[in-house]
């Protein structure tokens, strides 16, 4: 039997020691000033007909916080997820919002879905001073009404999905007459619409409006509409419909022919091609907002690695708020990384922000930079439904990819007068 | 002509489901004096029992046809065994009480359903289409329409036509006449008003899951769906007239057909439409068309 020397064993355990290291936190010791966690809030919908973004947004967010936090945290501290509900409408999402930043003393606030929940929680989150990233919620109010501070957004307005959305419907029909919308009569359905139609018209002069409607937040029901849209008969409708809204949306008038009539747009409708299934009827122009879509894995590297982790976690593909839940995850990250570089300290809430503003960050649907109006750009692409046997449910395909400047407006030029010269 | 058919068709086919949604709400306030807040969550349990079991039968290769039977299994499950059971249970340990506290204990029953229906079903949507398309459609006024929004209305009609017939034409119905219009001396010459509640809550639980079963396959199942369009069942028996059969139905025909008229002419007002109507009612009639002024007993 072969003997083992004291030094062997001595430099078993120092070599052990070390690949320990390595494995748990590559992550040296916490800078000074360290808090023991940092406490950040995920607030989603986990309740109505919005809690199938709440579902993706949650799935996605413990699944970040988990692999960062055997990873070694955000500069060695590892982060504490508090869940929210984001349901009960502006006014208790306001007082959530208190509540989380005075009583539970979180260090920052990661969420909100719907443009009504971050135009009315902007201004407390100034007056509260809490870093705030927005990740979903798409009205260009937020960033272009508030003057902003500790409040940032790490994903294109819905701006760049209106705009995308009526450069596709022009090349799929390019004879195009006639347009409808059909919204909910709040921010993100008035500003959605307000943008697609300014942008046809930009784009095609001579297309005439024949019917705008607008329902309820979540409605429940869309006959009538469904009705009013046949009657129109418009060449192409635009939606921006989304969750349980756009799933019922799509299963009633699916059966009344209206996908067969009009050239239908879905600002959000890559979200629901997984509930649906087969209720998606082919030739729906559809777009994951402006991120990559776990079914065009030429995006950045690590992507696919990011579908198939997403997958196996959510039980469920990554779809758009899952990749806008991780750009804002990543910018988090990245920006409490630079400011603990820059300080070579635990940085301030003040010196995380400076960090943020002009910080470019690499994310599965590519590089996402963030600008000096708390606005971040990316590129993102748009295309068509068509059934997948290999799925059990519909894909986009000829899809088309926008470059950033494509779809977003520069810094400094208001949203709707961007779109009104766009060429 | 060609508009007002299409703003018929489209009335009377949401009418049905505000009527299966609010007539069991109007039944319970009318015998029970009690507002039912949980009557929302009833709907939406109605809504995924019948949806589940309907995804069953689809999942074990049954004809689909007999997902309609599933939807009605799922109603008379959720009814008949919720039912007896909130009102055996909870109900009873508060006839009486003020007004909020039965409120209160309602309002907590609707949350514990919503919760209950978050942790067996989870937070995905419960996804059933086949029964909505399977029927096959027509065209009106060029219009076209699934058979199925028809479906609804004759489960409407029939279930609505069975309880006017059980009020009016039954013993049964004499007895809860009776109690309606005093519980105290009902009770004095020996009617079970026990029994009576019982009866009362089943058929408003009942009325309430039919509804949630049926609309089921034509929207997305997700907790708490039922919240909004429960708001919309209050302002329809607010118009008809707080415990009438009858105001439920005319309740809710008026709301359809504002809502219909607003959605093809004016769409800017559609949602201001129900409401308006429902204070005008309550500023000309408080008591709503059907409602009966209630005199104070001394």
């Amino acid at each position: 039997m072969r003997k083992i020397s004291t030094s062997g064993i001595l430099s078993f355990a120092l070599g052990a020691l070390a690949a320990g290291a390595m494995a748990f936190g590559a992550a040296a010791a916490p800078p000074k000033g360290a808090p023991k966690a940092l406490k950040v809030a995920f607030v989603d919908f986990f309740s109505g007909g919005a809690a199938v973004f709440g579902v993706s947004g949650k799935g996605t967010s413990e699944w970040v916080v988990a692999k960062w936090n055997k990873e070694g945290g955000i500069g060695g501290v590892p982060i504490d997820l508090v869940l929210v509900d984001e349901g009960g409408g502006p006014k208790k999402q306001v007082s959530e919002l208190r509540r989380l930043v005075l009583d539970e003393k979180v260090d920052a606030v990661v969420g909100y879905t719907s443009s009504g929940n971050c135009l009315a929680i902007a201004p407390v989150a100034e007056e509260l001073k809490v870093l705030t990233v927005v990740h979903v919620c798409g009205t260009h109010r937020l960033t272009e009404d508030n003057k902003l501070k500790y409040v940032f957004r790490t994903a294109s307005n819905q701006a760049a999905d209106s705009v995308s959305l009526a450069r596709y419907v022009l090349s799929v029909k390019p004879d195009l007459k006639t347009i409808a919308g059909a919204n909910e009569d709040y921010a993100w359905g008035r500003d959605s619409w307000e943008a697609f139609k300014i942008a046809i018209q930009r784009l095609k002069p001579d297309v005439k409006v024949v019917a705008e409607l607008w329902t309820k937040f979540q409605a429940g029901e869309y006959s009538a509409e469904i009705s009013r849209l046949l009657a129109a008969r418009p060449d192409a409708i635009h939606s921006s419909f989304w969750g349980g809204g756009l799933i019922t949306f799509i299963k009633q008038a699916g059966p009344r022919g209206l996908f067969d009539q009009s050239l239908v747009a879905l600002s959000t409708g890559e979200q629901v091609l997984q509930n649906v299934g087969k209720s998606m009827p082919d030739g729906v122009i559809a777009a994951p907002r402006a991120t990559a879509g776990f079914f065009a894995l030429e995006g950045a590297p690590g992507h696919k690695a990011f579908v198939e982790a997403i997958y196996k976690h959510n039980k469920r593909y990554p779809d758009y708020p899952a990749y806008r839940t991780y750009q804002a995850w990543a910018g988090l990250k990245g920006a409490y990384e630079k400011a603990i570089a820059d300080a070579g300290r635990w940085p301030t809430t003040e010196e995380v922000i400076k960090a943020f503003e002009g910080l470019s960050w690499e994310t599965p649907s590519g590089t996402v930079a963030m600008r000096s109006d708390h606005q971040a750009v990316h590129g993102g692409l748009v295309g068509v439904t068509k059934f997948s046997k290999e799925h059990g449910f519909a894909i986009l395909e000829n899809i088309v990819h926008h470059k950033a400047e494509d779809i977003n407006p520069p810094l400094g030029t208001k949203t709707l007068d961007w779109v009104r010269a766009i060429k | 002509m060609n508009l007002l058919t299409i703003i018929f068709f489209d009335a009377i086919n949401y009418a049905a489901t505000l009527f299966l949604l609010s007539v069991g709400l109007t039944v319970v306030f009318g015998v029970m004096r009690i507002l039912n807040v949980s009557h929302g969550g009833i709907y939406a349990l109605g809504a995924y029992m019948g949806t589940w079991l309907a995804l069953w039968v689809l999942e074990v290769d049954l004809p689909p046809v007999l997902t309609y039977l599933m939807l009605l299994l799922g109603a008379l499950i959720v009814g008949f065994l919720l039912g007896p059971i909130i009102e055996r249970l909870l109900l009873r340990r508060i006839y009486g009480s003020d007004m909020h506290i039965q409120l209160l204990l309602t309002f907590s029953i609707l949350l514990i359903l919503d919760d209950g229906m978050k942790l067996i079903w989870g937070m995905e949507p419960l996804f059933i289409s086949e029964p909505y398309s399977m029927l096959g459609r027509f065209k009106v006024g060029g219009i076209i329409y699934p058979w199925y929004d028809f479906v609804l209305v004759g489960v409407a009609v029939v279930f609505g036509a069975a309880l006017v017939w059980m009020v009016r034409a039954t013993r049964f119905g004499k007895l809860v006449i009776a109690v309606i219009a005093d519980r105290e001396v009902s009770q004095a010459i020996g009617i079970n008003v026990n029994l009576i509640f019982t009866v009362a809550f089943t058929v408003g639980a009942l009325a309430a899951a039919l509804g949630g079963a049926f609309v089921a396959p034509k929207i997305a199942v997700v907790p708490q769906f039922a919240l909004e369009v429960v708001v919309l069942a209050f302002a329809v028996i607010a118009i008809g007239g707080m415990g009438s059969i009858e105001g439920a139905a005319i309740g809710a025909i008026v709301v359809s057909f504002a809502r219909a008229l607003a959605i093809h002419l004016a769409p800017e007002v559609e949602l201001m439409a129900v409401y308006l109507i429902m204070i005008l009612v309550l500023v000309v009639r408080p008591q709503g068309l059907f409602g009966e002024v209630e005199l104070r007993r001394i």
